[in-house]
């Protein structure tokens, strides 16, 4: 028999331990092998969070397709070993490993992890550390691999920055194959980990931490960031995909066996939002606003629809109703794929008139819940955060989707944004209950029983490169009180038999909010937390918030200095090395906007000169931002 | 129509679970362009049912998957097959292998089970299809679940220096015994607690006589075994130590009786005094049985129901 299979890193006797074995054996449909002897450059992607949370992530399916294209690279996958296995590899000594190759993490020449959320933090250092890959990039010798941060995170990667050679700021389509032609070069020339880092900070989008040095005030800010070698830049640019309809995607995404958190395939139909909200990093570092061509989708549905077999697909943005094209796109899919029993699934639509329409074709009325996130209950508070949406709208969307048969409501908020007073939480009850009322105004014959509405609250972390960024966070026992004063209110609410109320926890946000904002400073603290026995912090089970406060204390690093404090119109950020696009100036004025709730229209609308259109793409010279 | 699908299930994976290979055919005939029957609502799911699942880590020449076809036509999104001709029906007990020529008339059934096998993973391998019996008002219906009465399996003893010198953990002095005893835990079961509630019994702790459940059993090929059986030539993993010691075994399974082969194995454990792992062991399944009107027991895919 042909041996189509590596020999596994695990052998029989743990795999048979570990809950869910099929997470670390490979193999999946559709993942990549290649004969090493064709390969000049080994990359391994990671997402630092179990497999079946990583496997979701659509990133790193660009990216893997991305590299393997090339014939020089081989691209490999890592995800965190579970806490089970994680303790019986300590035990055993055994090497972390890729999943498609099964060979250690330290024979790679690039470690690639991506950064979704705060809370992953203390998983890289279990990635780097089950890998025997030195945990500071200072330590790294000349074979080790190079240890690379991209995604969101790495937009302010200061607190982890003693951890990563490089951060890569932007859009990964762009400058990875640079990066792996210097890298051939160096591994031609014998040139050292250093001379390599110095040739790619000269490239656009690659930020070296080492290069840089915070000197800080007596107070704890930032007096000045000093550029320390000649060959960094004292400004990082982002990298932006210019050509949104001619890139990588991927044809054949893989197929995991462990069901995924997301078990679909994902179309991403535009990156980037018209829309502007205060509080969201994600419509701030992706502009412009960039949509693909309606004939690119149809061709990538098709690919990816035949040949995965996946019965579901995610039509994917951050506000999917503002494509123009979305109708069409639906129903080309519907028409030529419902018969074979594949489902759609829209995420962030608006709701009107046409996503109702739509979403009454691609799900069961009767048993699916619509999803509304108006962020705040206030009208008042809805313009402070500039959610660009009126009471009206909202009970008008409502009242459509009861008149055509919906039933079941959830409602998503935020606690603790910006400028919050006592009424506006108590607003958000209110709205459930108007939303009920426009329900029960229905008559009785016509309606469907009791309406079911939930009201979702999370609370409020400011994030660097949004206007909020100045911005005091509200510390826990705040979190708490709004919680109570929501709670209390909702009961004098009329219909409050009709509305179920689900929170958050608080501490988490408290820590999410610290690296959200935080320095060079916090690497000591994460590093302290995670050698006491911090990880998988984002799993609220395993997540020990006695451990956190005390790295904290021990490395005498004040929580509040970073989460409760407002920080001054000038003060220096840590993250202020890196140019996003959209400029502080324009993010600053938004804030005294916001204090004084007044809202700025989208880009579709008028544009209010972000600064984004420095990329020369999208919405900002062509009103649709179709390319 | 329903057409039984024989596969093997080796190597890495072996490690995938029972539920998740629902969700990974239903996926392979989706790429394949199978012609399957779906139920009807809003999330409409294929239909198909497998014989008696494979427990983790166990490899095998014979898994079975039954599948509800509204044709035995290739689907096509460039041209769609007109109803009136598509092959609706088909021969009864029309069989083909996927590494045997058939005859002209036998090629739809074939070419599913190409199309299927060219989709499948690797460390699967689609074997055989057959088309079954169609269940007609009045008859007692069966699934490939409900046939099973038995099953071969090959196993291999990893860890011989558990033994002491000379032993063979497969010898005959196990086999000779009277019976086989293996120590069972009997969980709790739910009680009524008398105020609405349930409480739970104690778990009980019994040695049970397992030597029934051992239809057949052999250290060399035997008849029992299906012709031809060569496990060098089986879908194992690939990656053993060709240890010695070694076992043929037919046990009851099914919903009737089960004897799974770990449980076996435990008893010879006990009897040998080591301790048991399950990763001692090679475990793969060579054949699932059910049984004809005189007892006799008959392959899966030689069943036409
Ligand atoms: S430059 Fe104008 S149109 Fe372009 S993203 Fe910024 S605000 Fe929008």
């Amino acid at each position: 028999m042909e041996r189509e299979f590596p020999k596994l890193a695990l052998d029989d006797e743990v795999l048979m331990m570990v809950d869910k074995p099929a997470r670390y054996i490979g193999c999946e449909v559709n993942s990549v092998r290649k004969d090493l002897k064709d390969i000049d450059v080994r990359f391994c992607m990671c997402f630092p969070d179990v497999y079946e949370v990583g496997m979701s992530h659509l990133g790193i399916s660009i990216l893997y397709d991305m590299f393997n294209r090339r014939k020089d690279v081989w691209c490999e996958r890592v995800y965190s070993p579970w806490t089970d296995l994680d303790k019986i590899m300590r035990e055993r000594n055994i090497p972390l490993f890729a999943l498609e190759s099964q060979d250690p993490i330290k024979c790679f020449d690039f470690l690639g992890i991506t950064l979704q959320y705060e809370m992953c933090y203390t998983n890289i250092l279990q990635i780097l550390d089950l890998s025997k890959i030195p945990l500071l990039a200072k330590d790294r010798g000349e074979d080790d691999p190079i240890v690379v941060g991209g995604g969101p995170c790495s937009y302010n990667g200061e607190p982890i920055a003693d951890f990563f050679d490089f951060f890569y700021i932007g859009e990964g389509e762009t400058r990875y194959y640079d990066i792996i032609d210097i890298y051939k070069e160096k591994k031609k020339n014998g040139w050292s980990r250093k001379q390599f880092l110095e040739k790619i900070a000269e490239l656009n989008g690659v930020y070296v931490p080492a290069f840089y040095e915070p000197v800080y005030n007596e107070d704890g800010t930032i007096k000045e960031i000093k550029v320390i070698n000649s060959h960094a830049k004292p400004q990082v640019h982002k990298e932006v995909e210019t050509h949104m309809s001619d890139t990588y995607y991927p044809d054949k995404p893989i197929i995991p066996y462990v069901q995924a958190v997301q078990d679909k395939v994902t179309l991403e139909i535009q990156r980037g939002c018209i829309r502007g909200c205060r509080f969201c990093q994600a419509g701030m570092i992706y502009r412009p606003i960039r949509s693909r061509k309606l004939d690119f989708l149809k061709e990538q549905a098709d690919k990816m629809i035949q040949n995965t077999g996946y019965e579901d697909i995610t039509l994917s943005s951050l506000s999917s109703s503002d494509y123009n094209k979305l109708g069409e796109l639906v129903k080309y899919i519907m028409d030529k794929y419902t018969s074979r029993g594949v489902n759609i699934s829209l995420p962030s639509l608006r709701i009107d008139g046409f996503s109702l329409d739509v979403m009454g074709k691609i799900q069961d009325i009767k048993k699916s819940s619509l999803t509304f996130a108006p962020e705040a209950g206030s009208q008042r508070m809805r313009d402070v955060i500039n959610k660009g949406i009126t009471e009206e709208e909202i009970l008008k969307g409502a009242s459509d989707a009861f008149s055509l048969g919906w039933q079941k409501v959830k409602l998503y908020f935020m606690l603790g944004q910006p400028f919050e007073q006592e009424e506006d939480v108590k607003a958000i009850p209110e709205l459930a209950d108007k939303i009920a009322r426009v329900y029960y105004e229905i008559p009785k014959d016509q309606r469907n029983g009791k309406c079911n509405i939930t009201i979702s609250t999370s609370f409020f972390v400011p994030k660097p490169f949004t206007p909020f960024q100045w911005a005091p966070q509200d510390n826990s026992e705040t979190f708490i009180a709004k919680q109570q004063l929501l709670k209390g209110h909702l009961m004098t609410m009329l219909n409050q038999k009709s509305i179920r109320y689900m929170w958050h926890d608080a501490k988490l946000s408290v820590l999410e909010g610290v690296f959200a904002r935080g320095d060079r400073r916090l690497s000591q603290v994460i590093l302290k937390a995670y050698e006491s026995g911090c990880f998988f912090d984002a799993w609220t089970d395993y997540y020990d918030n006695e451990k956190w406060l005390k790295a904290f204390e021990e490395c005498g690093i004040p929580i509040e200095f970073y989460t409760t404090r407002q920080r001054s119109d000038d003060e220096i950020f840590p993250w202020d090395m890196i140019d996003a696009g959209v400029s502080k100036r324009f993010l600053l004025a938004e804030y005294k906007k916001a204090e004084k709730a007044e809202v700025t229209l989208n880009c579709r609308e008028r544009c209010n000169g972000c600064g984004a259109a420095s990329f020369g793409v999208g919405i900002c010279f062509d009103k649709i931002g179709a390319l | 129509m329903k057409v039984r699908f024989k596969f093997a299930k080796y190597g890495p994976i072996r490690f995938v679970g029972h539920l998740d290979l629902m969700r990974y055919f239903e996926k392979v005939t989706r790429r394949a362009n199978i012609d399957v029957a779906m139920t009807e609502g809003f999330s409409p799911h294929q239909i198909l049912s497998f014989a008696n699942p494979l427990s983790l880590g166990i490899t095998s020449d014979a898994e079975y998957v039954d599948f509800e076809l509204k044709s035995l036509d290739l689907l096509s999104y460039e041209k769609e097959i007109p109803e009136e001709e598509k092959i609706k029906t088909f021969p009864e007990g029309a069989f083909v292998k996927i590494d045997e020529e058939c005859s002209e008339e036998l090629k739809p059934l074939w070419n599913v089970l190409k199309a299927m096998d060219d989709q499948s993973g690797i460390g699967f391998r689609m074997l055989s299809a057959r088309v079954l019996h169609e269940w007609q008002k009045g008859e007692k219906k069966e699934t490939a679940m409900s046939l099973v009465r038995g099953a071969d399996y090959y196993i291999q003893y990893m860890k011989p220096e558990k033994l002491k010198e000379g032993e063979d953990f497969f010898g005959d002095d196990f086999w000779n015994q009277e019976s086989y005893i293996v120590t069972r835990e009997k969980k709790g079961e739910r009680i009524s607690n008398g105020h609405g509630g349930f409480k739970k019994s104690k778990v009980t702790i019994a040695d049970v006589d397992i030597k029934p459940l051992v239809k057949d059993f052999s250290h060399e090929k035997a008849d029992f075994l299906p012709e031809g059986t060569d496990i060098e030539k089986l879908h194992t993993s690939d990656f053993y130590d060709k240890a010695s010691m070694h076992m043929y075994v037919r046990l009851s399974t099914g919903s009737i009786d089960n004897l799974k082969p770990e449980v076996l194995m435990q008893s010879i454990c006990k009897f040998r005094n080591v301790e048991y792992l399950r990763s001692d062991f090679r475990i793969h399944r060579i054949e699932q049985y059910g049984q004809n009107e005189e007892g006799g027991y008959v392959a899966l895919c030689d069943m036409n129901k």
